[in-house]
């Protein structure tokens, strides 16, 4: 039987534009069509080459004044108020007495008083400025002796500083939502053993070897959430210098992440298979490594790593996921993992650099 | 204070908190978006995007559960357009845009393979039709789907996936030539 698909319904295979039922017949019909499978697979490299550039061209920014203005929320409201105030005050006091006046007979004999405009000068569209923002507290585990660990000898893993990690502020209310939550990974890891990632005990000793090459972990927070920062404890031992391959954070609304956004990435040279990562490498420490989420929503957290300075196996003490619940949460029930291991699509990726 | 003035303060603050969270993510992805449109004109890219946001507290989006990313890039799109009907000098993207947009900082590891790579990709995109690069970079540049994107452009579903397919043939010949792609 002849395939039956067009070049266009191809395309949008290759970039996951197709809903799953076509999908998976194509997927079929690919089986038995090596030329269409190359043609998938260039336009993928198409695809993954798109978003590499676009993701390194500059952002701008607004001015800090611009910004100000749309983070103060009265600034709608106020010009068109102040510009009708002083239009008023231009008219003679004995011409507006004389509407006062007309305007309370009405009034009181009840002929007209119109109903939409309310007689009180309605409360403020916009609230009044506030910043309800605090420092993320991160409870880290203690250690003896302690200690500034050594410097990892590879030019993409930063030295490791003596100065506290800057602070990241975030809302009143956010809380650890991973605490317990659900951890999936490609690994072949029981479901039950993965569960010490979100256990809240950040000792070393508990951390969980999960394999070699290139491994993820995936957790679920029951809903989607604003996020503001990720933390994560590999593995370390007092005075030892180690450091985590390809360390990239992604998000997602989709727990088979065909399409997320990377808010933190150390594959400087794509070894992982994904996007360019513009983070320098750490020192694994008893500081772990937060990272500034500044409030990406998403239901799904997924962290990759692909061995470390010292063997080729990945391991994990502790993930924590701070963040709010969104206001409009899912009512559904959540979807089931996938249990394909495949690298995400990069069609719809966003690129968000994490660091600071 | 009365239960309900609490309550409005409530839900004040929340909408600070998410006015906050929304520049934080689409400020740098919607100046690029309008300043393209805007002929690479990143003053009066930044007026535009002020003025969705400005808009955007107007509205009634929050707590409809999304980011209102769509939104505001449909809203800066029409807005952007009309600042140029206003002013008359209706540009083309390609010459203006690529003489004002800064060219990608080098990273520490950068190389002149790779300059010459992301030279070779960006002339491959020059190229391309306005309209085709538009829906481009919607979607590999900002992650909408055909849907999201026809509704910020006005186009149909069709016709996005049409656009897009039509501008990956192109990419994919000039980038297997250029020996980009195996």
């Amino acid at each position: 039987m002849a395939n039956k698909y067009t070049e266009q319904e191809l395309t949008a295979f290759a970039i996951g534009e197709l809903d799953e039922p076509r999908a998976a017949e194509i997927e079929k019909m690919l089986a038995s069509d090596a030329e269409a499978r190359r043609t998938v697979e260039e336009l993928r490299d198409v695809g993954a080459l798109l978003t590499d550039e676009f993701a390194a061209e500059p952002v701008p920014e607004l001015t800090s004044a611009q910004r100000r203005r749309i983070e103060s929320p009265g600034a709608p409201s106020r010009q068109p108020i102040q510009l009708q105030l002083r239009v008023q005050l231009k008219i003679p006091l004995s011409v507006a007495a004389s509407i006062l006046v007309l305007i309370g007979l009405a009034f009181l004999v009840g002929k007209y008083w119109p109903e939409s405009e309310p007689a009180i000068v309605r409360r403020p569209v916009n609230p009044p400025q506030i910043d309800k923002r605090i420092a993320l507290e991160i409870k880290y585990p203690r250690v003896w002796p302690s200690g500034t660990p050594g410097v990892v000898d590879d030019p993409h893993v930063a030295i490791p500083s003596t100065e506290p990690p800057k602070p990241i502020y975030v809302p009143v209310g956010t809380v650890n939502l991973s605490r317990d939550q659900a951890v999936l990974s490609n690994s072949s890891i029981p479901a039950d053993k993965l569960k010490v990632i979100t256990d809240g005990d950040k000792k070393g000793a508990t951390a969980l070897d999960i394999g070699p090459g290139l491994k993820w972990v995936q957790i679920d927070l029951g809903a989607r959430a604003e996020i503001y920062a990720v933390a994560v404890w590999h593995y370390y031992e007092v005075g030892e210098a180690r450091a985590y391959r390809d360390v990239i954070v992604q998000v997602s609304d989709d727990p088979g992440f065909t399409k997320y956004a990377t808010v933190f990435s150390t594959d400087h040279d794509k070894s992982a298979g994904m996007e360019q990562g513009p983070d320098m490498g750490y020192v694994e420490s008893p500081s772990g490594k937060v990272i500034d989420c500044k409030g990406i929503a998403g239901r799904y957290v997924r962290l990759y790593s692909k061995g470390n300075t010292i063997d080729d196996r990945n391991h994990y003490t502790e993930v924590e996921v701070h963040g709010v619940k969104s206001a409009a949460e899912s009512t559904t029930s959540p979807t089931p993992f996938p249990t394909s291991t495949a690298i995400p699509d990069r069609g719809g990726a966003v690129f968000i650099s994490g660091s600071m | 204070m009365s239960p309900n003035d609490a309550k409005h303060c409530e839900r004040d603050e929340d909408r600070v908190e998410w006015m906050r969270s929304v520049l934080d993510r689409r400020e740098g992805p919607l100046l690029r978006y309008a300043a393209r449109i805007l002929g690479g004109d990143l003053e009066r890219a930044r007026d535009v995007v002020q003025d969705a946001f400005l808009k955007l507290w107007r509205s009634d989006r929050f707590g409809s559960g999304d980011d209102a990313a769509q939104w505001l890039f449909a809203v800066c799109r029409n807005r952007a357009i009309d600042v140029l009907r206003k002013e008359k000098r209706m540009i083309g993207l390609s010459d203006e845009v690529k003489r004002n947009q800064a060219a990608p900082e080098a990273g520490p590891q950068a190389n002149v393979e790779k300059r010459e790579t992301a030279g070779r990709i960006g002339q491959a995109l020059a190229q391309l039709p306005e309209n085709q690069q538009e829906v481009m970079r919607l979607k590999f540049q900002n992650g909408f789907t055909y849907k999201q994107i026809a509704e910020i452009t006005g186009l149909s579903v069709s016709g996005v996936g049409f656009q897009i397919h039509t501008a990956m043939k192109t990419l994919r010949r000039k980038f297997k030539t250029a020996g980009l792609v195996a």
